[in-house]
């Protein structure tokens, strides 16, 4: 297995042209290892968004290329790709994105479903455990607090126990102590399951659990430093 | 990916999530309205055949006939060599028969209670029910079960007759004293017990061809089979044998000397809905749902990029899509049963209570499938754009792009042609129902005009103008073909009905209205061969429309060698402007009528055929053609020769001494008999029979002339027949009925039309189009309001936060209302006018109704639809108006 688990190249993406271009990302190249928290950081406009979601295969980036696992993620077709994101890559967004007709256990397994997968109670069960839904399984996304929702988003990600998660912005909608929950929640689920986490914040605390802190200014890596979380 | 739980899934979705609430209801409505539309009409339509078979019967075919005594055993009352004459070897397409016996009472001796009667009815001129008789003022029968169900002869009370036993028509009854059921009645020595009370019956009167009563007698008392031989074998035996049959009859039979009536009101019905109306309820459902499915699909898109996101492919949305599609239809399908056929059935229920008439509900199931399964596929057509849509969503929400201006301009043109759509359903339906009634209702009541009649009686007077009776009692002819009639006179002892035989009738028992018209039957027209049609009429067929007169009168009265019969026929004022829609050419222009310098020129368009007959050689028929069928085939003729503005003079001779009849010298005519030329311009041309008082179908005279009573003093002409209408008062049927009966038999040469059955048909019927017409009209408006609601609402919603981001920019909220409203404000009136056209153009082109569609009935359309626009606007307003800023530039997830 490869130490690196996210390898990208000159990895671009334009919007526009002439004198509208706008350089969203421009020319990155990033190496993320295996099993560690990095958080990508930065000022609204600097292009940590559309980072995150071309590295999670989300977005077509103009130029570069993104290896993940050691597999191209541009290079497959859009089905292959579809796949590999789902069985390889979970994603955490700011507004929870869960389907709100159906209940936190039925969220929570819709990608397994989705994928023909089979479940995994125990783990479930735990993971039910850890993120202190074990009595909300059957409630509606509406019917829970917005620290509940984003516990039950990350619920759906870790259950399809894939080696990357991708956090956009996953406190931006909670009060301070739903936050330092999930960071908590987060770094749990690191220790135990050595899952790796990106996580595109304007949190300080995320850069304090965090093993890696990379900023960007202008669609370019500004400063790469080990986070507070690398002595804990 | 897990099927069974993705269908879960999907299934949950559709009932929970908000995305397709308004599309469920837009699919169960387009199930509902077709299956409303088809059920109802279906209802409806039934009934109206229903009803028409209560009075005319059930069956097709009525041969009848005078026997002496009883047919031979088992051939059940049609001779067998009559029947193999008849029905010739294709006796298996006879479906049902049954017999009907009636023996004239009034030739019988000891009649027991029944004589009474008998003697009553022979001193009065007419029976209770007012019913003149020419022969035979009572009948006993007998009738199969078969010939009961066929001629629809029901029981009021009691059961049909065993032996010893009878049953009386309800109208016999009241005469004997309204014996009740377990009572007796004797009759030729015998006593009966009264078994049961028969409705009276009149599917009898049935008729095709000229018959008198005797021919079919009606019987009132009925007995049993054994009992009704017992006592008439030796009698002279009416029979009448009523018919189911298919197709067994050809036109030879009609021709025959066979005593053979085909039910034509049964067999001319013509009750289906026409698919182009069917057609357009299921486009204007079409368009529904496209156009509800684009207004949700931002919402269709946010759930299924959500999908996206969790790793659903983009190839596999499409399918979660119409998964979606398909468990909406399975809810639909029976929300949109139950609402259409219980709409229906409520429709009937309503209609039933308003019109004082049972609407017969009737479900067609294979049909209500049909119905279901196009809704279906309309839906699954209606979704390919936006799965097409979905396919290439991207994982991503992008900003958003052109395609939401595209959308509104998409949904805009729906919009379009949705109330387009709808406005033509309107228009088309109405075009429908006014040429169904037309065709329908053609041959009781050809040429209707608008009347609040209850009930009506056709009646004229006729002069004794071509025969009369001599001193010796002798009947004397008066051809004027003959040469030895030169010195007959053409001369109207009775000028039309006397005055205070109409006054007699307008206040007499039951009459409501009477309403009295002028006509002249003695015109001429000269005989111009340069007319193609008056070239085919001496050439080709029809030479009895002629005149011609001898040299010597020709020589007197400086006459041509032959004319053309006309007449000059007078109306009201209404009457004559309501067959403004048969004008063809020219126009109505009263005043000039009134003063006698123009008239209506009315010559039938004909359609000549001929026939071959057994043993060789031809008949021929002639017929009128309905307006509108002249295509110009070889055997139609039309008169084109005449045109407003032309100019014709009419002859006729005359003599003011009203006892100058038959012959007479020749001095005696030049002093006592003149002639008259009167000279008219015709104002307005009409191809087509129109009018009241035309009873037959036998095409004469062919020319006639249209104008208003007071034209005859204008033109200083005398009347020779008065047609008379009688409207009656509502539930005095039959004191009118003998009111008028008992002046027909104080007039011996009035001749007395009783149209009931034609006229209750026509009420019944007209009733049923109104209804359908105010469902359809009632269908339109839901779908329109709906639609137009919908597309609005959904871009209020959809435009809530541009809206508040426009405030804040400074406009104001009523000039955002305006911008929301204007395109559907702006289309409304344009569609309107175009569909104006497009009915305008059917109703001309397809349903032959031209004029039909005029300007006023569509300015009708136009403000109920503003009417109903205006109540959604108002609606809308109400909430557009109410919310925040604040809360309206809050981004809703």
């Amino acid at each position: 297995m490869e130490k690196q688990i996210i390898e990208a190249v000159g990895l671009s993406k334009y919007y526009g042209d002439g004198e509208a271009l706008v350089k969203s990302v421009d020319k990155v190249d990033l190496s993320i290892d295996r099993g560690g928290i990095t958080a990508i950081m930065g000022k609204s406009g600097s292009g940590k968004t559309t980072l995150l979601h071309m590295l999670g295969g989300l977005e077509i980036p103009t130029e570069g290329k993104v290896l993940v696992d050691g597999r191209s993620l541009y290079d497959m077709r859009e089905a292959q790709r579809t796949r590999f994101r789902r069985e390889h890559i979970g994603f955490i967004f700011q507004k929870f994105q869960l389907i709100p007709d159906m209940t936190v256990e039925q969220n929570v397994r819709f990608p397994l479903d989705v994928a023909g997968k089979p479940l995994d109670q125990a783990f479930e069960r735990e993971l039910a455990a850890m993120l202190d839904l074990e009595d909300r399984m059957g409630f509606y996304p509406h019917q829970l607090s917005g620290g509940g929702q984003q516990r039950a988003a990350i619920f759906r990600a870790l259950l399809m126990k894939p080696d990357l998660i991708l956090a956009d912005e996953p406190t931006g909608n909670l009060d301070e102590a739903a936050g330092q929950e999930l960071l908590r929640f987060i770094r749990q689920s690191n220790e135990r399951y050595g899952q790796t986490f990106v996580v595109v914040t304007h949190d300080r605390s995320v850069a304090d659990m965090a093993h890696r802190v990379i900023r960007l200014k202008d669609g370019r890596i500004w400063q790469d430093t080990e986070g507070g979380g690398k002595g804990a | 990916m897990r099927m069974k739980r993705m269908c879960l899934y999907s299934l949950q979705g559709v009932i929970k999530s908000g995305a397709y609430r308004a599309f469920l209801w837009g699919v169960i409505l387009s199930i509902a309205l077709p299956v409303l539309f088809l059920t109802a009409t279906d209802s409806m339509l039934y009934t109206a055949a229903e009803r028409r078979k209560d009075i005319y019967g059930e069956f097709t075919d009525l041969y009848y006939g005078m026997e002496e005594g009883r047919p031979e055993e088992g051939d059940g009352g049609l001779y067998d060599r009559e029947l193999v004459s008849v029905l010739g070897t294709e006796t298996e397409k006879v479906i049902r028969a049954g017999n009907l016996y009636g023996a004239d009472l009034a030739l019988l001796e000891e009649n027991g209670d029944l004589e009474p009667v008998l003697r009553k009815r022979q001193e009065a001129s007419v029976d209770f029910l007012g019913n003149k008789r020419t022969s035979g003022l009572l009948a006993a029968g007998y009738l199969d079960e078969t010939a009961a169900r066929l001629g629809r002869i029901r029981l009021k009370e009691g059961s049909w007759p065993e032996k010893d036993q009878a049953a009386v028509t309800e109208s016999l009854r009241k005469e004997l004293g309204s014996p009740d059921v377990g009572e007796a009645v004797s009759w030729r020595g015998k006593t009966y017990e009264i078994s049961g009370i028969l409705a009276d019956y009149g599917m009898l009167w049935v008729s095709n061809m000229s018959q008198s009563d005797s021919d079919r007698l009606v019987p009132e008392l009925l007995l049993s089979e054994e009992d009704f031989w017992a006592e008439a074998a030796e009698l002279q035996v009416s029979h009448q044998t009523l018919l189911e049959a298919s197709g067994v009859f050809s036109g030879e039979i009609y021709s025959g000397n066979f005593r053979l009536v085909q039910n034509l009101p049964v067999k001319n019905q013509r009750f289906s809905v026409p698919p182009v109306i069917l057609a357009l309820v299921y486009i204007c459902a079409g368009l529904l749902m496209a156009q509800l499915l684009l207004l949700n699909l931002p919402k269709l898109e946010k759930r299924m990029r959500l999908c996206r996101l969790l790793g659903v492919e983009a190839g596999k949305v499409p399918g979660l899509f119409y998964l979606d599609l398909s468990w909406i239809f399975l809810m639909a399908v029976p929300a949109g049963l139950f609402l259409g056929i219980g709409g229906a059935a409520f429709l009937g229920w309503i209609c039933g209570r308003m019109a004082e008439m049972e609407v017969l509900f009737r479900i067609r199931p294979m049909r209500l499938l049909g119905a279901v399964l196009l809704s279906g596929g309309l839906m699954a057509l209606g979704g390919i754009r936006p799965a097409v849509r979905l396919y290439k969503l991207p994982v991503l929400e992008k900003q958003k792009n052109g395609f939401m201006k595209k959308k509104r301009m998409f949904s805009t043109a729906l919009l379009g042609l949705l109330l387009f759509s709808v406005f033509f359903l309107h228009g088309a339906a109405d075009c429908y129902l006014k040429s169904d009634e037309r065709l329908n209702l053609s041959v009781p009541v050809y040429g209707k005009l608008p009347t609040d009649y209850d009930y009506e009686f056709l009646a004229s007077t006729i002069s004794s103008d071509t025969n009369y009776q001599d001193e010796d009692g002798n009947y004397i002819g008066m051809s004027v073909m003959e040469p030895d009639d030169i010195f007959t006179v053409y001369n109207e002892p009775y000028l039309g009905m006397e005055e205070e035989d109409l006054e007699y009738l307008r206040t007499a028992e039951g009459v409501r209205k009477v309403t009295a018209y002028k006509e002249c039957t003695q015109l001429k027209l000269p005989l111009d061969r340069e007319d193609p049609y008056q070239r085919a009429i001496e050439d080709n067929f029809m030479s009895s429309g002629l005149s011609g007169y001898d040299e010597k009168v020709r020589e007197i009265f400086g006459l041509e060698e032959t004319y053309v019969d006309a007449r000059l026929q007078g109306y009201s004022e209404e009457e004559l402007l309501g067959l403004s829609s048969y004008v063809e050419e020219g126009e109505i222009h009263l005043d000039k009528i009134r003063s006698g310098e123009e008239v209506i020129l009315m010559v039938p368009d004909l359609e000549v055929g001929f026939r071959p007959v057994e043993g060789g050689g031809q008949i021929m028929s002639i017929r009128f053609l309905e307006m509108g069928a002249y295509s110009g085939e070889e055997g139609q003729y039309r008169d084109t020769y005449y045109r407003p503005g032309d100019t014709v003079t009419l002859t006729r001779l005359y003599s003011e001494d009203s006892g100058l009849r038959g012959f007479v010298k020749e001095d005696t005519v030049r002093e006592e008999v003149r002639r008259q030329d009167i000279t008219v311009t015709i104002g307005a041309v009409i191809h087509c029979r129109a009018g009241w008082f035309e009873k037959s179908n036998s095409p004469l005279p062919y020319f006639n002339f249209l104008c208003l009573n007071e034209t005859f003093d204008a033109l200083d002409l005398s009347s020779t027949y008065t047609r008379v209408r009688v409207s009656g008062r509502e539930g005095e049927e039959d004191a009118l009925r003998q009111a008028v009966y008992r002046l027909s038999a104080d007039l011996p040469e009035m001749e007395l039309e009783d149209r009931q059955g034609f006229m209750e048909e026509y009420r019944q019927y007209h009733m049923l189009l109104e209804i359908l017409s105010v469902l359809l009209a009632a269908l339109s408006a839901v779908m329109g309001a709906g639609v137009l609601f919908g597309q609005l609402f959904a871009r209020m919603q959809e435009e809530r936060k541009q809206t508040g981001l426009y405030q804040v920019a400074g406009y104001t909220r009523r000039r955002l209302y305006w911008r929301l409203i204007r395109p559907a404000a702006v289309l409304l009136p344009a569609v309107w006018a175009l569909a104006m056209g497009a009915v305008v153009l059917l109703a001309r082109w397809y349903y032959f109704l031209e004029g039909y569609w005029g300007v006023s009935k569509w300015l009708q359309t136009l403000a109920a639809a503003l009417l109903l626009a205006g109540g959604i606007f108002l609606v809308l307003a109400g909430r557009f108006f109410k919310e925040s800023i604040s809360s309206l530039i809050r981004e809703e997830d």
